[in-house]
């Protein structure tokens, strides 16, 4: 009796996760692309809760159940799976963080980067766009901020290179005084690194054009 | 100990490289939020957990399908710069216009590789992956 009993447990559970489905925001194009593929996935994994006339199937169902619980005999696949909840709240941080460098919104940053103090690349976008808003005080404590967090995690070089000429095409730098300057003497180096990095030399002409911007700066 | 540590904390370098690479190879990363999770119990390299949200503007580069995320999933295992950071497995965790979860799939990148070049087909290849889903989007019609 054991087994039935489970199997009506969870198409009795499923069928109410169905009807609660129905509520969110999940467009047809959604729904029908996820169903396609795990459709297949579960056909190719024998996983199917229906056998082909319609009937449930016993072992396919709790191999089912498994799956969406997203349970495998694979402890990699299974450790991925599961750190679903702390991607979601590095996401959560993201995102914010990315509604805030739209925005030109300090104070949201600011609030972002106390959950998350240690991310160098919230502190990069930070400073540029203090450096944007014309507020020195926090481009200089913020890059340095980077330099020590990069010094502690052994960040290479390259890497905050992009990282900085990603926010500045981000933010508008005002192109006169000392904002203009700082701006192309990060640029400048940021490229003058990768070229070194990687040899390519369209990085060695945009550090020459930025060395040339930097004294129209003055 | 948990796989990933105790705080999740992702190589931000790496992904920067990834989305510098993909970007150089004409794709939008728009609403792509790449994620290398190092090992952290004692192996060498890492897994890449990478959210395809839809709600901050993903778009497959080819249409919505199931061989759409596939290819993605293709792309990636190909990518030289996680390579570089020893990424051995890839996640996709593909989010709907409201942000949530609607379906996650891994395999190894060496067996999304070998479905790349031919070597596995589709259904030997479909027994590496894994998958986890939204209950509703996979049961509606389906069960009496």
């Amino acid at each position: 009796m054991r087994h039935p009993l489970r199997v009506l447990m969870m198409v009795a559970m499923l069928v109410v996760t169905v009807l609660l489905a129905g509520c969110e925001d999940f467009t047809p194009a959604d729904r029908q692309f996820v169903r396609d593929l795990a459709e297949e996935w579960l056909r190719e994994r024998n996983m199917s809760p229906t056998t082909e006339d319609g009937q449930v199937d016993l072992m396919g169902t709790i191999r089912f159940g498994q799956a969406m619980m997203g349970r495998s005999d694979d402890p990699d696949a299974n450790a991925i799976l599961g750190a679903y909840g702390a991607v979601s709240d590095v996401l959560a941080g993201d995102r914010a963080m990315d509604n805030a460098r739209k925005n030109g919104d300090a104070a949201a940053m600011d609030q972002v980067i106390q959950q998350r103090p240690h991310d160098w690349t919230y502190r990069s976008s930070r400073a540029i766009l203090a450096l944007s808003q014309g507020d020195l005080a926090t481009y200089e404590s913020q890059g340095q901020a980077v330099n020590d967090l990069a010094q502690k995690e052994g960040i290479p070089a390259g890497r905050l290179a992009r990282q900085i000429i990603v926010d500045y095409q981000t933010f508008t730098i005002p192109e006169t005084g000392a904002p203009c300057a700082r701006k192309y003497s990060d640029l400048s180096n940021a490229y003058q690194i990768l070229y070194e990095e990687t040899g390519d030399e369209a990085y060695l002409a945009n550090a020459m054009v930025a060395t040339d911007m930097m004294v129209g700066c003055q | 100990m948990k796989v990933f540590g105790e705080q999740l904390e992702p190589d931000r370098s790496a992904e920067l490289e990834l989305r510098a690479e993909l970007e150089q190879a004409g794709l939008d990363t728009t609403g792509l939020y790449a994620y290398v999770l190092p090992y952290n119990d004692g192996r060498q390299g890492a897994a890449l957990y990478a959210v395809l949200d839809s709600s901050q503007g993903f778009r497959f580069p080819t249409s919505s399908d199931q061989n759409a995320m596939l290819a993605y999933m293709v792309q990636l295992a190909n990518s030289p710069a996680l390579a570089t950071a020893g990424v051995d497995r890839i996640a996709l965790d593909y989010r709907d216009a409201s942000g949530e979860s609607v379906l996650i799939t891994t395999a190894p990148a060496e067996s999304i590789r070998k479905f790349a070049r031919g070597e596995i087909g589709r259904e030997a290849f479909f027994q590496e992956l894994e998958a986890r889903t939204d209950p509703g989007s996979l049961t509606e019609g389906v069960l009496p």
